[in-house]
């Protein structure tokens, strides 16, 4: 029997049941809506994440050591003084360091982790794997800042550009419900095919002409009426369509933007992507990831980043003075970094021959906007970039950080139907490492 | 209970849980194999057992306990006994509009396919195949593609389509932690994704059955409920299905198209009924 | 300076690429060998695959009877543009056709082959004018206009489905050998390797077999969605060659008949055993067997704690079979080369006793399959470890190892299981015991007295047997004095004494006896299993200090004249702790080892071996010995040659190769070797400086010279380093933080020089090049 009044049934009715279970918790609790804290209020509106999926070198980007020899550096042995006094980057990076007063370098991150999956989960979640698999940052924000907390976009709250990252799970326990909405396809392709919103060689009218036949071939449908499972699906058809036939279409358009902003940003996937998240921002989506993925560089390192870093570099560039000419960067959060960085001696010997291994002890990570205060570096790596000398940053203090600024408390409890008592973040936990949230860049 | 020095406790452990004057092991399993067939435990939710979540009908879930006993545990003796059963065999369309006639098993409870055996579905009535691979082990890992998506032994293996559809990625290893709840990703997927699109349009299966058609629109539209809804359509099914065809102008091929992509975003293809 | 034109040249040489891969060493590197063996009596090609291999010109194959000359080599094949890829299509369409029309005639195939129901056959190409395109050479692509209809479409799926394929440079050029191997060559395993002028790839495992060989031909899935004519089922014994790629899976029928007992061995992790980028680290194989209507027989994935699957089957019936290969999580490469042999030939599966004491044979019992007799000679005529098998006209058995010591020797008599029947035994000795059954426990019962240092130690594991032993002393009362699971010797993430096994399994123990009296030694298996293979020897004694050396790498390439760095480990046993002098054994063809002392309490070394100023004609195989003082008497072993390699991104194992082999190249003749003026080793009081002069010539346009320590040494530091004509003179000085009197080992420096040259826009570009490697330097501190 149901304890107070609501059965098992009506819970369901209401669709309140993200992961479904309904062990030993209080249908109360379940109707309640995640509370909105008492915390500080948000200085960010939105977050955008660069996930450099793989791992980023961090010699070879915001934390140059030429000192340090052709053993550790191979030919991107230059650094470049920025346009803020005392932060320098890598040279491969000139047009960055032009604009260095927005963003912040963290060179002491570490976590000591070598492993994918356990460091990607530990960074974007701030636990270390265990029973419970946490949500991710993107899921919380989603959490706190979706649907039942007023946002009513036309498109999902949390975005991802354009593949999900794979053997991680964004949404952790909360379930479906906060599972990002993944794009797919490729905004520098002529035609940016994002799944179930654009479909090729259909036109409107044949979309609109089918779903009348559907409607009059649904024998079941009619024969059971008021069944609550087929009133959802009725109610997640109509959402469907309103996003196929709503105005998400023309945001994804990215043919929209004029040809000069779309060659400023790069004409390759990464820049698109970076001009479609700042479009997404400027639509008040919440929470974005653009999972930029190839840089577990092994082999082949150093003609990957030949390749890559430029790209990186006029799309992030861009993004960050885009953002402030249209007054948009004091709400939005740019978070860049990856699951760990890579190993400062280059390993010349074969099979890798000339790649990087992975270097979870020491990394860097870059922040700029919503409230993180630009032109700074926290912390410092050794003479070679192996090891942290100061000012430790461990995730869960990277990610309160942000949680602050967004408005959600990090000490706070993590919400969720399962009736868990689960705290956002482990801090003070047995065993739990901690330098401290980022003081010196929060802007109070 | 003691364990000798020599002995393997995992198999003093397995002894131990299956003897017959142990009650848990039985009852989990049959209500476990209920709650597959019949959408619902009998004692509801099949990993929430404790002595203040009752069966809903106990002397069901005692008499099914003795039938496993008695079959010395073979499975397949109770699939029989509860596939073979008029509650099994009832119709989803409820007889009482009574709130609490679905968990006493009134009529067949409806819910929608899982994830892993709609994709397999779907594989069967188009053809394409869905590929599985993994790019953690180095060198990657292609499972061939004849594998059915249920035989998928790595959790972590999946699809877009899977993690959207419910599938779950077996971290706590409950019952529950599979959600069939439809949700608008979902149902946007179904409708307009590139995935269906291509099993549709790349089907070499709906190619074959238009070209033995040779142009009767009757035997397309026949045909093709038989193979995605295994049944025969009605005559209003037909007239509605043929009027499409007309009212849009259709040539043959896309109106098998629309028919198809309409019969497998109905409920009663997505709905165990 | 004219003696030093060719040193210029050798110099210039090395300096070629000056772009991106700078600091790219480019060491020829062999990958896999596909196919990995041959039939004796017969000649045939394979393809060798792996990385900087133009100009590999010659082949090395240990042993007698094999000789092998390198036909072609290939390079990598790069992805192929729209044109190739069209122009591939269409001759696949015309050979296709050719095959298919071929088959009509001989009566196998009537009317439309499958690829073109409905359509008319393709018309010859009317643009005559169109330039012919060119496809690169490929391997695959030699004599395809010959292949069959299953070869075209594997060539097809392996070329053009660019969804599974990952390029890998390490093994993406080819070379095609041809090998020819006498009727009477001995059967086995050798080591291949290939040279040339700039230089020599490590070994690759090549095995020599009986019976006869077939290749696998894809595409041969359970499923195959190309429409083609069936396989012919194959005729047993055979060895079949294949290689499993990404998502393949590999099935061959062959016909069997009642009653035969059939052996199927795999050899797949067992000719490459590590993988450095691959997780697992090596191909991981599973067997299975089906009838011919599919249904599954057997299933194995490893043998005992081998990975390799071997697989009994006593046949039921006569019919065709199937037998099923591919990698456990279905991943696949051109390195997952694997042969099977099928056939009732003998494999051993039990050997009992393990070993025997040096000098004399023992009799030792086996048991297995199809095994011509039950017993084997061990001789003792080997030096610690012997390989045995049965020889056999079909095919030789499997190799059993088995080990010698010179202890007494007795055999374990059961009933032993508690302390109180315990078989008493007389230290030294080496017990040879078997746990009979799941839960057996051996005890030997010995006499101490207080202060006794008494080792006991179980060899097993490193025999192959697959014991996991656990190790226990225990004292009257039933107190345990010691205890060990498995005892690895593991430095960091290096493996020192693994070999190529998984899992160390052996124990050892030393304790210090508490007191006088009777102490039970209990030798049990830590997973509770037992059975007739599970045999194991067992040395109690007092210490016996001894050690074993190993060098690698086991191919080395030293330029005339110059110097290359070597490695040598110390295994130091029951507690080892003196100096070790090496010196090459034997003749040594001019070749000079240096910093060839391992200090006391030191594990490893950095020594130099160097060339002399002429080039041999021939490769050097290199024997290096090394001797110390062990109570008194000088005690001498061989050094064994390794090879350090990776495994999964991490471990290091040291995997022991058959032959070390110095190539020297660079001209034909050249400067004379560098030489360290002054006696060694270097004595560095505390505190203070020592002067060191090397005398080496080095061409007068090298500017910028600088000396970097090239192995990590702490507690010396270089100090006034200063070039001239005929060498370099530098101080070594004590780096007063890890420096203390005693410390000795040895330096090994790096000379480096500043290069320019103009690149495309013009500028000068300046780089720090190395240009070789001094002989080694090795030092002592002392008092002041």
């Amino acid at each position: 029997m149901a304890r107070s009044g609501l059965t098992r049934r009506e819970v369901i009715k209401y669709g309140l049941i993200g992961a479904g279970t309904l062990m030993a918790c209080d249908p109360r609790l379940l109707l309640a809506s995640p509370k909105t804290p008492t915390f500080k209020p948000a200085q960010a509106k939105s977050v955008i994440q660069i996930w450099m999926w793989g791992g980023p070198s961090h010699l070879d980007t915001f934390d140059p050591k030429p000192q340090a020899g052709n053993d550790y550096c191979g030919p991107l042995d230059q650094a470049l003084k920025t346009n803020v006094d005392g932060m320098q980057v890598n040279a491969a990076l000139p047009l960055l360091a032009q604009q260095a007063d927005k963003y912040s370098i963290i060179r002491s991150m570490t976590h000591g982790v070598n492993a994918h999956e356990t460091a990607s989960y530990l960074m974007q979640t701030g636990h270390m794997p265990s029973r419970i698999v946490h949500p991710s940052v993107g899921a919380v924000v989603s959490l706190f800042k979706g649907y039942k907390h007023g946002y009513n976009g036309i498109v999902p709250p949390y975005i991802v550009l354009t593949r999900p990252q794979g053997r991680f799970s964004e949404a952790g326990f909360l379930g479906q419900s906060y599972k990002p909405f993944c794009t797919s396809g490729d905004p520098n392709a002529k035609r940016f095919v994002v799944e179930g919103i654009v479909a090729r060689g259909i036109s409107d009218e044949r979309q609109l002409r089918r779903r009348d036949l559907l409607h009059s071939l649904d024998s079941l449908g009619q024969a059971i009426g008021g069944n609550s499972q087929f009133t959802k699906l009725d109610q997640t058809e109509k959402a469907a369509y309103g996003l196929m036939f709503g105005e998400a279409k023309q945001l994804f358009d990215l043919g929209e933007e004029s040809d000069e902003m779309r060659n400023r940003y790069g004409r390759n996937s990464f820049g698109q992507s970076c001009l479609m998240a700042r479009r997404l921002v400027e639509v008040g989506v919440p929470y974005i990831t653009i999972n930029y993925q190839g840089w577990d560089t092994h082999k082949q390192h150093f003609p990957t980043m030949n390749r890559r870093l430029p790209q990186m570099d006029q799309g992030l560039a861009t993004l960050l003075k885009d953002l402030t000419e249209r007054n948009l960067l004091d709400s939005t959060i740019i978070w860049w970094g990856g699951e760990f960085g890579r190993s400062p001696k280059v390993q010349w010997n074969s099979p890798w021959n000339g790649g990087r291994s992975h270097h979870g002890r020491c990394f860097s990570v870059m922040l700029a906007g919503g409230g993180f205060q630009g032109g700074h570096v926290i912390g410092a790596s050794d003479a070679t970039g192996t090891g942290v000398v100061d000012r430790p940053v461990y995730p869960l203090d990277l990610i309160g950080s942000i949680y602050e600024l967004m408005g959600i408390d990090p000490d706070g409890p993590l919400p969720n139907s399962q009736g868990l008592d689960l705290k956002l973040l482990p801090t003070g936990e047995k065993g739990v490492k901690s330098g401290g949230r980022l003081k010196e860049i929060l802007r109070t | 209970m003691r364990i000798k020095p020599n002995e393997d406790p995992r198999k003093v452990f397995a002894n131990w849980l299956i003897t017959k004057r142990n009650p848990w092991f039985t009852r989990v399993v049959v209500n476990r194999v209920w709650a597959w067939l019949m959408g619902r435990g009998v004692i509801h939710e099949p990993d929430d057992i404790r002595a203040d979540n009752p069966p809903s009908h106990p002397r069901l879930l005692a008499y099914l306990q003795k039938e496993l006993v008695g079959a010395d545990y073979n499975l397949r003796h109770i699939y029989r006994l509860i596939l073979n059963s008029r509650t099994y065999q009832q119709s989803s369309i409820p007889q009482s509009t009574k709130p609490r006639a679905e968990s006493l098993f009134a009529h067949y409870i409806v819910r929608q396919l899982d994830a892993e055996v709609l994709v397999d579905a779907l594989t069967t009535v188009f053809g394409p195949r869905e590929r599985y691979q993994s790019v953690i082990p180095e060198p990657f890992t292609f499972i061939p593609e004849e594998h059915r998506t249920i035989a998928l032994a790595d959790g972590s293996i999946t699809s877009q389509f899977l993690e959207m559809f419910g599938r779950p990625s077996r971290d706590t290893g409950l019952a529950s932690e599979r959600n069939n709840e439809p949700t608008d990703a979902q149902r946007l997927h179904m409708l307009n994704s590139t995935h269906i699109q291509n099993k549709i349009e790349r089907s070499w299966r709906l190619r074959q059955l238009l070209k033995d058609a040779k142009g009767n629109k009757k035997n397309v539209i026949r045909k093709l409920y038989l193979i995605i809804l295994s049944r025969q359509p009605t005559p209003d099914e037909i007239a509605v299905a043929q009027a499409y065809y007309k009212s849009a102008k259709m040539n043959s091929r896309q109106g098998a198209v629309d028919l198809a992509w309409a019969l497998i975003n109905s409920k009663e293809f997505l709905y165990r009924h | 300076m004219r003696k030093s034109y060719p040193a210029i040249l050798i110099m210039m040489t090395l300096l070629t690429s000056l772009a991106w891969g700078q600091g790219v060493k480019r060491t020829p590197h062999i990958g896999y060998l596909y196919p990995a063996g041959g039939q004796r009596g017969t000649t045939f090609k394979i393809l060798v695959g792996g990385q900087f291999l133009r100009g590999m010109k010659q082949v090395r194959i240990c042993g007698q009877g094999i000789k092998a000359t390198v036909v072609e080599h290939y390079r990598p094949f790069q992805n192929l543009d729209k044109e190739q890829r069209d122009e591939l299509k269409r001759k696949m369409l015309q050979y296709s056709e050719k095959c298919w029309a071929e088959l009509v005639d001989q009566g196998k195939a009537k009317g439309n082959p499958p690829w073109r129901k409905g359509k008319k056959k393709p018309e010859a190409p009317k643009d005559k004018k169109a330039k012919p395109v060119q496809l690169p050479r490929h391997p695959l692509l030699n004599d395809w206009e010959n292949k069959s209809l299953r070869e075209l479409a594997a060539i097809r799926n392996l070329l053009l489905d660019r969804r599974k394929q990952q390029r890998n440079a390490q093994i993406a050029e080819s070379v095609l050998i041809e090998i020819t191997i006498d009727p009477a060559a001995a059967t086995g395993d050798r080591e291949l390797r290939l040279y040339g002028k700039q230089g020599m790839t490590g070994p690759m495992v090549f095995q020599v077999g009986q019976l006869p060989e077939v290749r696998e031909i894809e595409s041969n899935d359970p499923i195959s969605w190309d429409p083609l004519p069936k396989n012919e089922p194959y005729d047993l014994p055979l060895v079949i060659n294949g290689q499993v790629f990404p998502g393949d899976v590999d099935r061959f029928k062959f016909h069997a008949t009642a009653g035969q007992q059939l052996v199927f061995e795999t050899h797949a992790r067992h000719l490459i055993p590590f993988l450095a980028d691959a997780v697992p680290g090596w191909f991981q194989a599973t067997l299975g067997l089906y009838d011919a209507k599919g249904k599954e027989l057997a299933f194995v994935d490893d043998y005992q704690f081998n990975p390799d699957p071997v697989l009994f089957y006593k046949v039921p019936a006569d019919g065709i079979y199937q037998l099923e290969i591919r990698d456990s999580i279905y991943r696949g490469r051109k390195d997952f080369v694997y042969r099977i042999s099928i056939g009732e030939f003998p494999f051993i599966t039990h050997l009992f006793p393990l070993g025997g004491p040096a000098g004399s044979d023992t009799i030792a019992t086996v048991g297995g399959w199809n095994l011509p007799t039950q017993q084997v000679v061990l001789h003792g005529d080997v030096n610690g470890l012997g390989r045995t098998f049965l020889s056999h006209d079909l095919r030789d058995s499997n190799r059993v190892l088995y080990a010698t010591d010179t202890l007494s020797e007795y055999t374990e008599r059961e009933p032993n299981d508690r302390y109180a029947q315990g078989q008493p035994v007389v230290l030294p000795v080496v017990m040879n015991g078997r746990i009979r059954r799941a839960g057996d426990i051996d005890v030997y019962r010995i006499e101490g007295l207080a202060g006794d240092e008494v080792v006991a130690e179980v060899i097993a594991r490193r025999l192959r047997s697959p014991v996991d032993s656990l190790l226990r002393i225990v004292d009257a009362s039933g107190k345990v004095v010691a205890l060990n699971d498995d005892s690895v010797d593991k430095k960091g993430f290096l493996h020192r004494d693994m070999g190529i096994l998984t899992h160390h399994a052996d124990s050892y123990v030393r304790a210090t006896l508490p007191k006088d009296g009777t102490y039970g030694i209990q030798v049990s298996d830590t997973t509770g299993h037992g059975g007739e293979a599970y045999a194991y020897r067992l040395r109690i004694s007092m210490l016996r200090p001894d050690f074993e050396l190993l060098v690698g790498p086991s191919s080395v390439t030293v330029p005339t004249g110059r110097c290359v760095p070597m490695t040598v480990y110390v295994r130091r046993k029951d507690g080892c702790k003196g100096a070790v002098t090496l010196k090459i054994a034997g003749e040594d063809h001019g070749l000079q080892l240096d910093g060839g002392v391992i200090p006391a309490g030191h594990d490893q070394i950095q020594l130099t071996l160097g060339a002399p100023n002429r080039r041999p004609k021939e490769l050097i195989s290199l024997q290096i010995q090394g001797h110390a003082t062990i109570d008194g008497k000088t005690v001498t072993h061989q050094a064994k040659p390794i090879d350090n390699v990776m495994q999964a991104f991490l471990w290091r194992h040291l995997m022991p190769a058959q032959e070390l082999l110095v190539l020297v190249n660079g001209g034909a003749r050249s400067a004379p070797l560098a030489k360290i003026i002054g006696e060694q080793p270097v004595r560095i009081p505390m505190g203070k400086t020592a002067k060191v002069r090397v005398k080496v010539a080095i061409p007068a346009h090298f500017k910028k010279l600088r000396l970097k320590l090239k192995n990590k040494v702490k507690g010396v530091a270089l100090h006034q380093v200063a070039f001239d004509k005929a060498g370099v003179s530098f101080q070594l000085k004590t780096d007063s933080e890890d420096a203390k009197v005693g410390l000795a080992n040895n330096l090994v420096f790096e000379v480096s020089a500043e290069v320019s040259w103009k690149d495309k826009k013009g500028k000068t570009q300046t780089r720090r090049r190395e240009l070789g490697v001094l002989p080694a330097i090795s030092f002592l501190i002392e008092e002041k």
